[in-house]
């Protein structure tokens, strides 16, 4: 690690196998400075987590396979399968009468999806409902299932939620373009004509932030979660009172559906505002319920 | 005490320092925005929904800044420098 370029010891580091590093080796860099090296180090072997921190144990199960984004593409796989068979468990004989209990439970779910994709963005943007919907429960069982022991999650790392990001990146621009053609390029310039040479570099700057600014929020929030239980957790260890970590678990179990909240509501806000303007306000007139602003 | 402290040490030292300033930033405007809500919340009660919507996702942007201070000290405490 000591010899990779700067970005690949920064995506190394940041992911799976540097975790263990700093946690462990922190005390005992901290503690040599001031030259306490023997108890530093007894301390760090003590709580040393190497089979799930150092290395994970799906990548000592399966070594030859690969590098550090196997644990990654394992856990999105896992999610991938587990919501496909539940889904295809539950959509089995649909009916319209005496309707079983999965096919409850996936109605519950999408009239609460419908009912949270037409208040933020109207009747109009139920046909968001397919993305808005696929990237929320993704999202959601993606940050659920990191707080399983020995499983990781699949956001905690840059890249699935860099590819999440630009899955909204493009559909932004590609609504935009669809539904507005051509003014939709238009509007990067700006009301005044002669601000478009300030303009366009100013809108093309926030059109990048904005996957960035996405995919870093959901990354360093649902890391950061995870960083904090896992330290608090080895810290109850250490104290014999390995419970230390609950409350942030707590916090987590909350957290972890705010994000997916927030990332799905960011995303509406962004389309809805590539979409024409004229149409948002027919809607808001016929959406009567819901909206006082129009 | 060691004056000569390596590298490795300030990092140390000034992520806490960067994550200590980032949250504080965050945490007093966080807190701004959402007495605002509250009181937007109380004195018109029947557009809590649209308040709370706008709030959060206010809140996701200011907390994006104090998420930013968290990636830069977890790069500064993870890289071995």
């Amino acid at each position: 690690m000591e010899n990779d370029c700067m970005l690949n010891s920064v995506s190394t580091a940041i992911g799976i196998s540097g975790v263990s590093y700093p946690v462990l080796s922190l005390a005992s860099a901290a503690a040599s400075g001031t030259g306490e090296v023997s108890a530093s180090a007894s301390s760090a072997s003590m709580i040393e987590p190497s089979i799930i921190f150092n290395r994970h144990w799906i990548e000592h199960t399966f070594h030859s396979v690969g590098g550090h984004h196997f644990v990654v593409v394992m856990m999105s796989l896992i999610i991938i399968a587990a919501l496909t068979a539940f889904l295809a468990y539950c959509s089995q004989g649909l009916k319209l009468r005496h309707i079983s209990a999965g096919q409850n439970f996936l109605e519950l779910i999408y009239e609460s999806l419908d009912n949270y994709v037409v208040s933020m963005m109207g009747p109009a943007g139920r046909k968001f409902l397919v993305l808005i919907g696929s990237l929320f429960i993704y999202i959601l069982f993606s940050n659920y299932l990191g707080l399983i022991p020995g499983l990781e999650a699949p956001t905690a790392n840059l890249n699935t939620t860099a590819a999440l990001a630009l899955v909204t990146f493009f559909s932004i621009h590609y609504f935009g373009l669809k539904t507005q053609g051509l003014k939709y390029l238009k509007h990067f310039a700006g009301d005044i004509w002669w601000l478009a040479p300030l303009m366009i570099p100013i809108h093309i700057i926030g059109e990048l932030a904005r996957p960035l600014s996405l995919s870093i929020r959901l990354f360093g929030n649902i890391r950061g979660e995870d960083i904090a239980i896992c330290i608090l957790f080895f810290l109850g260890v250490k104290a014999y009172f390995p419970f230390f970590h609950l409350p942030m678990l707590f916090l987590a179990c909350f957290s972890c559906l705010i994000q997916a909240l927030v990332f799905t509501m960011l995303t509406m806000a962004y389309i809805s505002g590539a979409l024409p303007h004229e149409e948002h306000h027919e809607d808001g007139h016929d959406d009567k319920t819901g909206k006082h602003s129009h | 005490m060691n004056l000569q402290l390596d590298l490795h040490v300030w990092s140390v030292i000034f992520s806490s320092l960067c994550i200590a300033i980032g949250a504080f930033g965050a945490a007093l405007a966080q807190g701004k925005s959402i007495v605002a809500a509250l009181e937007g919340i109380a004195r018109q009660p029947q557009s809590a929904g649209e308040i709370r919507t706008t709030m959060i996702i206010g809140l996701a942007l200011i907390e994006s800044l104090a998420i930013y201070c968290l990636v830069i000290s977890l790069i500064l405490l993870f890289v071995r420098w």
